[in-house]
């Protein structure tokens, strides 16, 4: 069990030095100038220039990347080139807000939505079944930024439950802190909810058609504890997956949620460097999600062999 | 039963902890007078001469201060200046600073502090750059006093040391305007009435600055950027919401309480809100947009073909495409420094009555225009120019021009606008607080320079040339009716609208200046 998770804890070297590879490459191939964005719309070209020097942004782009390369593997991510903070406080300041909603999103998306994909898939072919699935349908279909609104609007603005905007920090109090990401949280993880629980339906048909399900029913085992222990665990794999790809959607859902409820986290860091072409900022950002990534299919991997103790690696 | 003893306490603790800290940020929030903005923009550059940003300069004048400062009537006052006196040839200029002035850390400010943050500033400012070239030495004399020696006659000492065209002339400790302007600061050190506080600083989220309270503001009522800055609140906190339907929404539900930039489509809704007042602006404090255009890629090399624009850009298109109601616009001016402004001037214009695209495609018929594709650049990540691009490209296509619209973001529309074979046009606004002076006006003064855009003439040099010598006001006037002329000849640019980008606050604020460059002294809570 060690050696492959070690050996997957090895290859993230070589996926990150790749990425580094695109990252780099594609920023030097996208339009824009970081000290233009400094120096301001109004400036001339002699001013661009003394500052895109200082920022050394004249090297050519083998020298640049084999200086960032070797300032990475001393932990050095670099300096933002807007205002000279390390990129590594950049991501520190903004790495709270950010895994904050993504957990209590995904606690939020699992509570309903496994429950909710049993009660479909035992009730196949019912209303609860076509109710569950017509949920599904319209949280996939609206943008998250619409729902946002939606919710800000009702729940913050009208109702005065919850704050429109912003974000509390833990160390403030649970409260405020709740507070400010329970609306993040529903409306991120509304298309996440549709995901699992149409993959939890879909699975859990599956097992519900074996033979062993048959048997346990023929037993006269109670009808909860055959769905929830026997079905729902066999059928855990693809939910697990599916969770773990989800990740992958979070961070992506976070960029625009993070903008419309104005929370400082990493989405909207990512952007606002992406504008402005802040580039150390934008490869740091990029290697920490593509290790997040590595180490969450990790994870899901693990995950396998304790829910199914049949899988080896 | 210990079990339930141990997990009974923890719980306890636990829940005085939650309410503890859930209820400490209001009782601390009533004890602060505090106030709550959400700006144009996240202040990511602190150091006020190292950019032209306008977010930059809108906290410089809010931490920093200046030698002089400009009035509601774009007139120039003193404002660290204490006197000042002139010599009878105009070339010796001696400043008095005010008494008790003191820098964010405590030290007092010097004349050397003034000399070394002057020679920072005009190393990077087109109107510093005009002074320092008619100045012989600029020393200080004593610990408040400073000389400027000219070499030649110079008619805008006081404008230059106090026009708000960014970078503006802030003053810094000598110790660290000893830095060259195209390095940026480390350290925020103003003597303004606002103090920049780095620990309370979360980028990104918010920036605290707090009441400088050794500020010694000036006797005179505040008036625009001169006169006392009396702060009245404690803090400002400068939060950073990107998304301005959000920004619009917090400041309804009391969250916030000023919006520089509310979006243009929700002003009905929030001026239709008992708890809200919308601020507008005129003259100097408001924005006008320009279709800018690349004089050195065919066929706008031609002079002709620039012109056939004056016949078809009617000012009211895209303030109505913007959603822009006519309290917010100046219909119809045909200023190159904006109407209401002291150099308001239609000298020279070639913008018909009413302009048509039957109009320009009469012009167009009479040049050699073949048919060449004309690239508009459209910024899509602001508003007025994803807009004011759309209907440029609407309108030429009408008129009978080969148009590609290439939509991207701001940042690759000023990399790519600095390539003379990359582009024809692209929409822009600025305010009249750079755009109302016609030296420091971007497509009129930016004459045969290595600036995108690229238009260079003589005569336009030479009116340029003379407006800082001349030292009257009435011969500025002329010399600015003449730079009118020759710009609506030369059509460096096509004005496409004065428009207003008015802010909005909470009704229970008063005193509010009302200024495209938002600042937070004087104003109070009702």
């Amino acid at each position: 069990m060690y050696k492959p998770i070690v050996s997957r804890l090895i290859s993230i070297v070589p996926v990150l030095f790749v990425v580094s590879i695109v990252v780099f490459s594609l920023l030097y191939l996208t339009p824009g100038d970081p000290a233009l964005v400094i120096a301001g719309p109004n400036a001339n070209a002699e001013d661009v220039e003394k500052i895109r020097e200082a920022l050394g942004l004249n090297e050519s782009f083998l020298v640049r990347y084999v200086s960032w390369l070797v300032d990475i593997a001393r932990l050095d991510f670099g300096n933002s080139v807007m205002n000279g903070t390390p990129v590594i406080d950049l991501i520190a300041q903004r790495i709270e807000p950010t895994l904050s909603m993504m957990f209590l999103t995904i606690i939020f998306a699992v509570v309903v939505a496994v429950p909710l994909g049993v009660l479909a898939a035992a009730k196949v072919n019912t209303v609860a079944d076509r109710l569950v699935m017509l949920f599904a349908i319209s949280a996939f279909s609206v943008p998250v930024f619409i729902i946002g609104y939606v919710l800000a609007r009702v729940f913050a603005l009208e109702a005065r439950w919850f704050p429109v905007q912003g974000y509390a920090y833990l160390a403030d109090g649970v409260v405020p802190w709740l507070r400010h990401l329970v609306l993040p949280s529903v409306a991120l993880g509304l298309v996440y909810i549709a995901l699992i629980a149409r993959i939890t339906r879909a699975a859990m048909l599956e097992v519900l058609s074996e033979d062993y399900i048959r048997t346990a029913r023929a037993k006269g085992l109670r009808s909860k504890r055959i769905l929830f222990l026997h079905a729902l665990r066999n059928a855990s794999n693809p939910i697990v997956t599916v969770i773990g790809v989800g990740v992958a959607l979070l961070i992506g859902g976070a960029v625009v949620t993070e903008s419309v409820f104005g929370i400082p986290g990493l989405g909207r860091l990512t952007i606002d460097a992406i504008l402005r072409r802040d580039y150390p900022v934008i490869q740091g950002i990029m290697l920490l999600f593509s290790l997040v990534y590595v180490l969450v299919n990790l994870l899901i991997d693990i995950f396998y062999v304790v829910l199914d103790p049949r899988i080896r690696y | 039963m210990m079990n339930k003893i141990n997990k009974g306490l923890v719980a306890g603790a636990v829940a005085l902890w939650v309410a503890q800290a859930g209820f400490a940020g209001s009782a601390a929030a009533e004890e602060n007078k505090s106030l709550t903005a959400v700006l144009e923009a996240e202040i990511v550059t602190l150091d006020p001469h190292f950019t032209t940003a306008y977010i930059t300069r809108t906290f410089g004048f809010m931490v920093y201060d200046t030698l002089f400062a400009m009035d509601t009537a774009g007139q120039i006052q003193p404002q660290m200046v204490d006197t000042w006196t002139v010599s009878d040839d105009n070339l010796t200029w001696k400043f008095k600073l005010r008494d008790g002035l003191k820098w964010h850390d405590g030290e007092p400010v010097t004349s050397e502090d003034v000399v070394a943050s002057v020679q920072r500033w005009w190393a990077v400012s087109p109107l510093g750059t005009m002074l320092r070239n008619a100045t012989d030495t600029i020393t200080a004399d004593s610990a408040n006093e400073f000389t400027i020696q000219l070499k030649e006659p110079f008619g805008l000492v006081t404008t230059a040391l106090g026009h708000p065209n960014a970078p503006v002339a802030f003053m810094m400790p000598k110790r660290l305007a000893e830095t060259p302007a195209t390095t940026q600061l480390k350290e925020v050190v103003g003597s303004g009435p606002f103090v920049y506080n780095a620990e309370r600083h979360r980028q990104g989220d918010v920036m605290v600055l707090e009441r400088n309270e050794n500020y010694v503001a000036r006797n005179e009522p505040a008036d625009f950027m001169a006169g006392g800055k009396v702060v009245n609140i404690d803090e400002l906190v400068i939060k950073t919401l990107p998304d301005a339907i959000t920004a619009a929404t917090a400041l309804t539900a009391g969250e916030i309480d000023y919006v520089q930039y509310p979006p243009f489509d929700l002003l009905p809704v929030l001026e239709n809100d008992p708890s809200v007042d919308v601020l507008s602006f005129t003259g100097i404090n408001m924005y006008q947009g320009y279709f800018r255009l690349n004089h050195r890629m065919p066929p706008f090399d031609d002079p002709e073909i620039r012109r056939v624009l004056w016949s078809v850009v009617d000012q009211n298109s895209v303030p109505a495409a913007l959603g822009l109601s006519g309290q917010y616009t100046v219909p119809d001016c045909k200023s190159f420094f904006l109407c209401g402004t002291p150099y308001e001037t239609t000298a020279g214009s070639l913008s018909p009555e009413n302009p048509s695209v039957e109009l320009a495609k009469e012009a167009l018929a009479k040049t050699k225009y073949n048919g060449e594709k004309i690239i508009i650049l459209q910024a899509t990540d602001i508003d007025a120019t994803r807009v004011s691009s759309a209907v440029a490209a609407d309108w030429l296509r009408q008129v009978g021009f080969n148009v590609e619209l290439q939509a991207m973001d701001w940042a690759s529309v000023l990399s790519t606008r600095t390539k003379p074979d990359a582009w024809h046009l692209f929409g822009v606004h600025a305010t009249g607080l750079d755009l109302g002076l016609p030296i420091t006006h971007f497509y009129t003064a930016r004459n045969c320079i290595d600036y995108a855009g690229w238009h260079c003439d003589e005569k336009m040099g030479e009116y340029l040339a003379a407006f800082p010598r001349a030292t009257s006001e009435d011969e500025r006037k002329a010399l600015a009716d003449r730079i009118s002329e020759r710009a609506y000849e030369i059509v460096p640019a096509v004005m496409w609208g004065q428009i207003a980008q008015p802010a909005a606050h909470r009704s229970d604020l008063s005193g509010i200046i009302p200024s495209s460059i938002p600042v937070f002294w004087n104003l109070e809570r009702n």
